[in-house]
Order: C-alpha cells, then sequence, then structure tokens
C-alpha cells in the first residue's frame, strides 16, 4: 500500500438528523486533487457519505487508532479523530468552523481556520438547529496546498 | 483465725496496701499473721509459691485477691473442704468449682480457691511459673497431680451454671479476672492467656493425640442477634454445634430484648449440646445500637479468627473446616466466605459481582451456589476472617448498612486476599422479624450509604462520570497521569468504555450506574460556559478534576 492520508470527514449526525455545522463542504475537491497522488482511507461510521473507494466504517477504537499511526497524515474536522491523535502524538490537519481550535484543538495540529470572526460566541452550547455555513471554511486549495507542503 | 494461719502475698501494689497491711498486725484476731511484700509485680504462680513455702499449716488454702468470703458459719469453707478429704484419701485437691480445659481435655480445680495439703507440694512440686503472669498454673498442677493417682474434689455442690458464672454452695463470691484486665497492671492478657493455653496443649496432648489448640486456632463464632429468639435464632445455634469443625467458643450478642435464653426448654437443649460438643460459650448482651458494634467486640476479643454468622442462617455441617481450610496455611488470606443462600431464592443471574463497584449492579457472587474458589474484593454476611487487623465502622446507625462490606474491603486493601468458596453452603432465610428488618427508618440507611461513600473517598477511589461525546473522552484522558498520582483509583461511569479499557487503576462502568453510586457529572461544558473558558478543554478538566 502507497503511503495513505487517512481521513475523518464528518462530524456525528445531529440529533434531528441534521448535517452537522462543522462539517467541511470542500471534501470533494481536496479529494479529486489528492487522490492521484496518495491513497486516501476514509473512516466513519454506517451512513454517513463516501468519499473514497477505501471508506472503513464502524472500527473499533483500536482499529481507528492503528490508521492514525501508520498514516503519512491524516486531516479531520473537529470531531473524535484529533484528541486519539493527540495521545497517538500523530500530528494532523485540522479543519475548523465555528468551533475555536484554541480550545477543542491542540497546538502541534496544522489548524486551518479561515477567520476567527466567525467563531461562535457559545463555543459550549449544542449544535442542533444551527445551519451549516460554508462560507466559514478555508478553500480547498489551501487544504490541498497544507497537505503537499 | 486462733488456729489458722495467715499469709498475705502483696506484689506490685501502688495503693495503700501496705499500710492496710501493716495496720493487720495490730488485730489481735490474727496471731498467726504475716505477709511479704515485692514492690513489682511476681505474678501469681510465684506469689502463691511464696506463700506455699512460708506455711507451717497441714493443709493450705489458696485465695485470689477477689474473693469475698459471704455470709457462713463458723469455719464453714474450711470444713466443707476439708470434709473431701476425709471421705476420701486419695483426693488431693478439693475447691467450689471444677472446671474444664478445653484445650487439653482435662478437669481442673480453679485455684481462685483451692485446698491442699502441703505435702502435695512436696510430691508434685509448687506452681510452675512459666505460667506467669496467671492462668493455667492450677490446670497444670491438677492435671500432675491425677497423674499421679490423686483426685479432685468439689467443696460442697454445684447448684446451678449460667453463661459465665457459677453458683456453688461453697459461700464465697469471687469476682473473676479482677486483675488481668486492667492493662496497668497487666499487659496484653489475651496474649498471654493463649501462650499458657499453648504451653498446656503441648505438654499435656489429649488422648486422642490431636492437639486441639494448635487445630482450632483459636475462632470465635460470633452471632449477633436482636429479637429472633423464636424463630432463626436456634436454627444458627444448631448449625454451630454440628459442624464437623467445631469454633472454640460462641459468643451470642444481644443486642434485642437481652432475654434469659435459659427460661426456654428450647436454648436449654441448645446449650447442653454446645457443652457436649466441648465449645464454650456466652451470651453477651450489648447496646442495641446495631450488630457491627458486637462484631467489633468479637473482633477485638482476642482470637486468632471470628466465623461471623448471621442469626438468621443456618451454615451446613462442613461450612467451617471448608472456610478454615483456605486461610489456616495461607497467611496471604484475611477472610474466607461460603456461598449464602437463600433457599428458593437463589441468584439467577448469569453474570456476579466480585468487585466492589459492582456492587449496586450486580448479584453479589457469594448469592449462588457453585463450584471452585474466587478472589473477591469484598464479602458478605457470614465470612471466617483474621481478628484485628481490619475494625468495624462504629459510626454506623443500627441497621449497620454496609458493614461488612466496608470491614472486608478495609482486609483486602491491607493487602489481604479475601475468598469465596463457592461450595461451603450457608441458608441465609432474611428473616422479616427482628433484625434490622423491623427499622422503618430509611434516614437510617442514607445516614449509613453517605458514611460509605465517604470511606470511598478516605480509601482513595476516585469516581467520576463522563456523559460528554467521544472527543471529550479522549481529552480526559490527558489527566488520567495526574489523577492516577492523586488517587488509589479511578472508578469511570463512561458512555464509550473502549476509551479506557486496559489502563491501570481505572474501572469503568457503563454510565447509567454512576447515579446509583451517587455520581454526577461535573458537565464540563456547563462549567466552561459558567466561568466563560477560553482555554483548551484538557486543561478546563485539570481544573475541575485536579484542583
Amino acid at each position: 500500500m502507497k503511503k495513505y492520508i487517512l481521513i475523518s470527514p464528518w462530524s456525528k449526525m445531529l440529533r434531528d438528523n441534521s448535517y452537522n455545522p462543522k462539517n467541511y463542504p470542500h471534501w470533494k475537491e481536496v479529494v479529486r486533487d489528492l487522490v492521484n497522488s496518495y491513497d486516501i482511507v476514509q473512516v466513519g461510521v454506517d451512513g454517513e457519505e463516501q468519499l473514497v473507494h477505501d471508506f472503513r466504517i464502524d472500527l473499533y477504537l483500536s482499529e481507528v487508532a492503528e490508521l492514525i499511526v501508520k498514516s503519512y497524515l491524516w486531516i479531520s474536522v473537529d470531531n473524535f479523530l484529533p484528541h486519539l491523535a493527540h495521545l497517538l502524538k500523530k500530528q494532523g490537519i485540522v479543519l475548523w468552523g465555528e468551533s475555536d481550535p484554541l480550545i477543542f484543538g491542540y497546538p502541534e495540529n496544522l489548524n486551518l481556520l479561515k477567520s476567527r470572526d466567525y467563531l461562535r460566541k457559545d463555543q459550549f452550547g449544542i449544535w442542533d438547529g444551527r445551519k451549516h455555513r460554508p462560507e466559514i471554511f478555508v478553500d480547498p486549495e489551501v487544504v490541498i496546498k497544507a497537505v503537499r507542503g | 483465725m486462733s488456729d489458722k494461719e495467715l499469709i498475705i502475698v502483696a506484689n506490685g501494689c501502688t495503693d495503700n496496701t501496705k499500710e492496710y497491711l501493716t495496720e493487720l498486725s495490730e488485730d489481735e484476731r490474727l496471731p498467726h499473721y504475716s505477709w511479704m511484700w515485692f514492690d513489682e509485680p511476681t505474678g501469681a504462680p510465684r506469689a502463691l509459691n511464696e506463700g506455699i513455702m512460708a506455711a507451717q499449716g497441714e493443709y493450705i488454702l489458696l485465695l485470689n485477691n477477689d474473693v469475698k468470703f459471704l455470709k457462713q458459719r463458723k469455719d464453714q469453707i474450711i470444713k466443707m473442704h476439708l470434709k473431701e478429704f476425709e471421705k476420701d484419701p486419695k483426693v488431693g485437691i478439693v475447691g467450689p468449682i471444677i472446671s474444664h480445659c478445653v484445650p487439653i481435655d482435662r478437669d481442673f480445680i480453679i485455684f481462685f480457691c483451692a485446698m491442699i495439703p502441703k505435702k502435695l507440694f512436696e510430691e508434685v512440686g509448687l506452681l510452675d511459673e512459666i505460667f506467669s503472669p496467671g492462668a493455667g498454673e492450677d490446670v497444670d498442677f491438677c492435671v500432675k497431680a491425677m497423674d499421679l493417682g490423686y483426685k479432685i474434689a468439689i467443696a460442697g455442690a454445684i447448684e446451678d451454671t449460667r453463661p459465665g458464672l457459677y453458683v456453688g454452695s461453697v459461700p464465697i463470691w469471687h469476682k473473676g479476672e479482677g486483675t488481668v484486665h486492667d492493662e496497668e497492671l497487666i499487659k496484653d492478657w489475651p496474649t498471654s492467656f493463649k501462650r499458657n493455653a499453648r504451653i498446656l496443649a503441648e505438654r499435656y496432648p489429649p488422648e486422642s493425640g490431636v492437639v486441639r489448640m494448635e487445630e482450632r486456632k483459636h475462632i470465635l463464632c460470633a452471632i449477633p442477634t436482636k429479637n429472633r429468639y423464636h424463630t432463626t435464632l436456634p436454627l444458627a445455634i444448631a448449625s454451630v454445634i454440628s459442624q464437623t469443625m467445631k469454633p472454640d467458643r460462641l459468643i451470642i450478642y444481644d443486642d434485642g430484648e437481652h432475654k434469659d435464653l435459659r427460661q426456654f426448654p428450647t436454648y436449654m437443649y441448645l446449650f447442653k449440646s454446645l457443652d457436649d460438643a466441648k465449645i464454650m460459650w456466652n451470651v453477651e448482651y450489648t447496646d442495641g445500637k446495631g450488630q457491627h458494634r458486637a462484631h467489633q467486640k468479637s473482633n477485638t476479643s482476642g482470637y486468632d479468627l471470628v466465623w461471623r454468622l448471621d442469626d438468621d442462617t443456618y451454615a451446613m455441617p462442613d461450612v467451617l473446616e471448608k472456610l478454615y481450610s483456605h486461610i489456616k496455611d495461607d497467611d496471604k488470606v484475611g477472610a474466607v466466605a461460603g456461598s449464602v443462600i437463600t433457599p428458593g431464592e437463589e441468584a439467577k443471574d448469569i453474570t456476579f459481582a466480585t468487585g466492589l463497584f459492582d456492587i449496586n449492579s450486580m448479584s453479589n457472587i457469594q448469592w449462588r451456589k457453585g463450584k471452585g474458589v474466587v478472589e473477591v474484593e469484598h464479602l458478605y454476611s457470614s465470612f471466617l476472617y483474621r481478628a484485628n487487623i481490619a475494625h468495624y465502622n462504629l459510626e454506623l446507625s443500627k441497621v449497620a448498612h454496609r458493614e461488612e462490606t466496608m470491614f472486608s474491603h478495609e482486609l483486602f486493601l491491607k493487602g489481604y486476599k479475601l475468598l469465596v468458596d463457592r461450595s461451603a453452603i450457608t441458608y441465609h432465610y432474611r428473616n422479616p422479624e427482628g433484625g434490622i428488618r423491623t427499622e422503618r427508618d430509611g434516614r437510617l440507611w442514607e445516614h449509613d450509604e453517605q458514611i460509605f461513600r465517604k470511606q470511598i473517598d478516605k480509601w482513595g477511589y476516585k469516581l467520576i462520570a463522563l456523559s460528554h461525546g467521544l472527543g471529550d473522552h479522549f481529552a480526559f484522558m490527558n489527566i488520567i497521569p495526574k489523577l492516577l498520582k492523586k488517587y488509589r483509583k479511578l472508578i469511570m461511569f463512561v458512555t464509550y468504555p473502549e476509551v479506557f479499557e486496559d489502563i491501570e487503576n481505572v474501572e469503568i462502568r457503563p454510565l447509567a450506574y454512576a447515579q446509583k453510586w451517587g455520581v454526577n457529572e461535573k458537565g464540563l461544558y456547563e462549567w466552561c460556559t459558567l466561568y466563560n473558558w477560553k482555554r483548551s478543554i484538557v486543561e478546563a478538566y485539570e481544573k475541575i478534576y485536579l484542583d
């Protein structure tokens, strides 16, 4: 297997089954660019949108941990994966929207935040009912450049 | 006293005894009076020997200093004793009370009052001072005399025996052990007593060849009881009598109406059976404040092992023998229990609790019979334990909720193994009458539960509930090393148990059980909102749990 990039593209679906506002809206563009140079492995749960051929669903945490450790790089939104990666001392890229990387992130990662102006005021409130705003996320070129750089 | 010699041997006295003895020298009623003085305590055997050697009379009446002659005809006590020597020339020792020395299975005259011909001391020898400070020298002397062909005899007659009290026809009152329990006079009497018993056991092994002291290891059976006199208490006592291996003593701690059980035929038969089974026994009235207090008394009574039974249980005949077999040769075993089952209501679960923190969520492994021996972290109801290592919590209320859990877990934390031999069966009837089951005030149980929770804190356990998302569980992992420096063990009630698997000193339980332990989650997000938190959630966790 070539060097692979591990992606964890989605945050947990909300209770009302709506799209989580933390989800990065430009995954397809990123994947389209990177897939020629890298194997890409996606982790997630059954029911989430599949972005790549190698989509591994409902893994044990130990299996996810192994994928993180053996990856060339991981890219994630603000979900569980950056926290697990921090414990495994594996750096990666986190794509932020409204949640604050200073609170929920780790400094060793590359935290891509378009602007602190877009951060929600109530960082500890629930996400249910919040509208997804694609414009507050960095452009896919920024992500691609970060990976290749 | 004109024809009698009085010799007093004072040793180790610190009061005005000397002045009193000096005054007696002036008493014209005591023409043949003398006294000896030893500044330091000599022990009873030596003190008696000094008097024996100095005595001039044909017969010597030995008396303890905690006796009192009651109203009597002139020389009645003396004559009652002398009469026995006149009746049978083979009699060598006479006294008001014959007792039985269980370790060596021999009778003897208790030397609080005993008449012995002076010449017998020349034949047998003086009292053996190895038994100092006392207890055993009378047994030893009587056995030596009997082995030379002499007999022992009772002066007068025994009229009645009661638990811990003898009533005879000799007009004398004896307080009994009036000196030995004063720690300022005699240090650690129980240890001394046991040592002397072992000396006797080694010197005079019973005819069976079995040295019962070594076999039994001084086992005390303790049955606290409350108002179950006519229901299940007799069953518990009967089961003790039927044991293939007998305890040395049974103490019934009456925490209820303090009835005189001798008035009931059932108990007269049981007491006689205990006597016949050579199990010493007595009934002790306690203060009605709960069985844990009685258990603490038995725990500190000087026995090596205590076998505790509830007053609504029946132990199958092989229970004590089985329990003892696990503890006698393994110093690392602190306590052993068996299955304690309610007939007809045996627990039917598939998995059973062995850990302390399973008690609110699973059936106890003791509640169902089975095979094998299992190690556990706490014990329930009836078990055999090493005494005077752990202690019962006397802050508990009279319902003594969690008393045996706290006690046995303390043994566990001191490094001892707790075992359950599932084949040793005790029936537990959960008698609805008497005991704690008549208590209706729920506040008593709440009080004790709070004591238990505080004890859990004192033991160094930290109970934590986490209901947050998976990412927050991982974030919490960052502070676990620091928490484990502060606490003995973390008990974590979590949504994602797999996050914390295989971490030493971290036990995981489902979040649903947190409430049963009174553990409320310290809402991370609520806390952060309250304090307008701007730093990382790992630092927030540190602030909440480590500050």
